[in-house]
């Protein structure tokens, strides 16, 4: 049985121009002890994903449908007061941006005994001393737990939110974007201390970002989102070595490529589509260069091209034409 | 962190003194540059030459205007704030006599309606998009809108005139004298006299809080630290309470040097509507009577007590936002 097993997950917002199908039909399992990575650009449904395994949604967001099965426990279904009861203890999150996840008003120490006593039953001296343990774990100092958010820097507030995040040993960590806001040097600092962690406390992870070198670094699994849906579920091995996602194609073009360094990078032209008025068809085919007719009208569903890898492509079985062509910038070019 | 609050806390000090002196100055100048003698009131017109001038030596009027500048420095420094001229008093004592009054209905009040204001205004906020909320900005906003002498004519015709819970006026019952302050804070008579005063005044003063207190708790529960401490699981209370409403909080302390303002105006009126004996009452008297020394020490005595106010809303601000004093480490 997996930890997490995401069945046909789907979200609206209520906007001011209707209902915008922010997540629709996304369904993925995670095991006990794996790390996914959740790829995509920003507004493609990422973040509303990860909040939802929280059920923490913007007010306007709700779950319309789907169910989200953790350790065999429908969460989607679950009482508000059953949530809260699972909320940071099994489930935890590394928000998107540590700058503001921390009340700039209370000493950093004291909100993590905060979570400790509050949620996780904690005498304050106890809870004081896990303080200091769970900084040292992270690379802080614990002569640090008396300061202020706002006496951290960036990368410091990271650690420590990502502290807060691990303080009552949760099953399951999200960390959406943990190191965006972060400086490059910064980021690899804060992305190998994770990683470790990873390893040392045999977390499960789902690590949510748009830069594939992150996926790289930190995960086993990868799941890509493109407007809402899951385009392409693979091994980190199979993403980068066999992509059959023209989607993912394009994402690879986009990042520099350590094997092949000189390689030019190729952005994908155009936006995602309107998510209150989503395109009939493949969501991609507006700017996928190998679109035919049927992907205007048809959606492709999610096939199996090869054992464990998924892809939603009518012509994932050219993928090979589809590789080649993809590597030339004037195949992307063409669209705009 | 206490050292750089320490020093923080000084330069706030030795900055309000600058402040007073240049209300001192301005003080000064601006009785000796109104039109007509200061005098005229004190003058009889039947007086010889003689005797005027020898009433302006008694008063120092006859000295070149520097000399006058540092003679009245030196007597407000020392607490000699001259005599009033109808109550043949030391301005200070007929002062002392009644700031008591005026400071336990300005504080009561302020308490009274910011303790109102921000419980109101995080309840609003937090029944978002009801009718109660709807409702309860309406309300904020008519006893805002409303002036305060109008609000204390209503309050005194309906709990004092027509159900007759409240005495009409004064500090106490004909007849009763309080020997200290202490005494005058333990009898109920004192508070039953204080009721209506200060509610008016609180009336007038808590739509400030609770609008602010609303807007800043919408606000805040937008805040992404809000949304991680539902994330972590934290009873809805606590979120609200520690997280949203302490941050809300921080802008009220700011208005609240605001509100000190308005209120110490407000009491010039209330203390009159209810024939309250308090510095606002005393200054309206000696401003009709021109009884200048009087005049100049109550508004010596206002701007004293808007400016310590002040600087205790500072000292309080300092405390509850730890950003404060450390950017002033930074920069001094």
């Amino acid at each position: 049985m997996p930890l997490l097993d995401i069945r046909d997950l789907t979200i609206h917002y209520a906007t001011r121009r209707g209902v915008m199908q922010a997540v629709d039909g996304v369904s993925f399992t995670l095991e006990a002890g794996q790390h996914l990575g959740l790829i995509g650009e920003s507004g493609c449904g990422k973040t509303t994903t990860g909040r939802a395994l929280l059920r923490v949604l913007p007010r306007n967001g709700r779950i319309a449908g789907g169910e989200i099965r953790f350790k065999d426990r429908d969460l989607v279904r679950m009482r508000e007061a059953e949530v809260r009861r699972l909320r940071w203890r099994e489930i935890s999150m590394v928000p998107q941006s540590s700058m503001d996840a921390l009340d700039p008003v209370y000493r950093v120490g004291d909100q993590l005994t905060e979570v400790l006593t509050a949620r996780g039953g904690m005498a304050r001296r106890a809870a004081r001393e896990r303080a200091a343990e769970l900084f040292a774990l992270v690379g802080l100092s614990k002569d640090r737990l008396d300061n202020y958010p706002h006496e951290f820097s960036g990368g410091m507030r990271q650690r420590a939110v990502i502290a807060m995040a691990l303080a009552l040993d949760p099953d399951l960590v999200v960390a959406d974007e943990p190191v965006t806001a972060l400086d490059v040097i910064v980021q690899n600092q804060v992305l190998r201390t994770f990683r470790e962690l990873q390893e040392r406390l045999h977390l499960s992870v789902i690590m949510i970002t748009h830069d594939i070198s992150v996926v790289a670094e930190t995960c086993d699994q990868v799941a890509v989102m493109y407007a809402g849906q899951i385009v392409e579920r693979a091994s980190v091995e199979r993403f980068f070595r066999e992509p059959y996602h023209p989607y993912t194609l394009g994402l690879q073009n986009a990042y520099p490529n350590l094997a092949n360094p000189n390689q030019e990078l190729i952005s994908i032209e155009g936006y995602p589509p309107d998510l209150v008025e989503p395109p009939t068809g493949c969501r991609f085919s507006s700017r996928c260069p190998f679109a035919m007719e049927c992907c205007f009208h048809e959606a492709p569903p999610l096939v199996e091209v090869a054992p464990g890898h998924q892809a939603a492509c009518h012509r994932w079985q050219e993928v090979d034409l589809l590789r080649s062509l993809a590597k030339e910038a004037k195949t992307w070019q063409t669209q705009a | 962190m206490l050292r750089a609050r320490l020093i923080y806390l000084l330069g706030r000090l030795a900055q309000m003194v600058g402040v007073l002196w240049v209300i001192v100055t301005i003080l000064f100048l601006i009785f000796r540059l109104m039109p007509g003698n200061p005098l005229t009131a004190y003058i009889d017109p039947t007086f010889t030459a003689e005797q005027e001038e020898a009433v302006k030596r008694q008063f120092g009027l006859d000295k070149p205007l520097y000399t006058q500048y540092a003679l009245y420095l030196k007597n407000v420094a020392t607490g000699n704030l001259g005599r009033s001229f109808f109550q043949k008093e030391p301005v200070l004592d007929v002062l002392m006599d009644v700031f008591p009054n005026t400071l336990l209905l300005t504080v009561t009040s302020l308490v009274a309606a910011y303790a109102f204001g921000v419980v109101g205004g995080a309840f609003l906020a937090w029944r978002r998009g009801t009718k109660v909320e709807g409702a309860g900005i309406l309300l904020a906003l008519m006893t805002r809108a409303a002036p305060e002498f109008f609000l204390g004519m209503l309050v005194l015709s309906f709990f004092s005139f027509d159900l007759g819970w409240f005495p009409s006026s004064g500090v106490s019952d004909p007849g009763v004298i309080y020997d200290s302050i202490v005494e005058q804070l333990l009898s109920a008579d004192f508070w039953h006299h204080l009721a209506l005063p200060a509610l008016t005044m609180a009336i007038y003063l808590q739509g400030l809080p609770l609008l602010l207190m609303r807007s800043n708790m919408l606000e805040v529960l937008d805040e992404d630290f809000v949304t991680m401490a539902r994330m972590k699981g934290l009873p809805e209370w606590r979120i609200m309470l520690a997280h949203a409403a302490r941050n809300a909080l921080l802008p009220i302390v700011t208005a609240l040097t605001v509100g000190i303002g308005y209120a110490v105006g407000g009491n010039v009126v209330v203390e009159n509507v209810f024939s309250w004996p308090g510095i606002g009452r005393v200054l309206v008297r000696a401003v009709q009577a021109k009884d200048y020394p009087l005049a100049q020490g109550a508004f010596l005595l206002i701007a004293v007590v808007i400016v310590s106010m002040n600087f205790l809303a500072d000292v309080f601000y300092s405390a509850l936002d730890p950003r404060v004093s450390a950017t002033k480490q930074e920069v001094g």
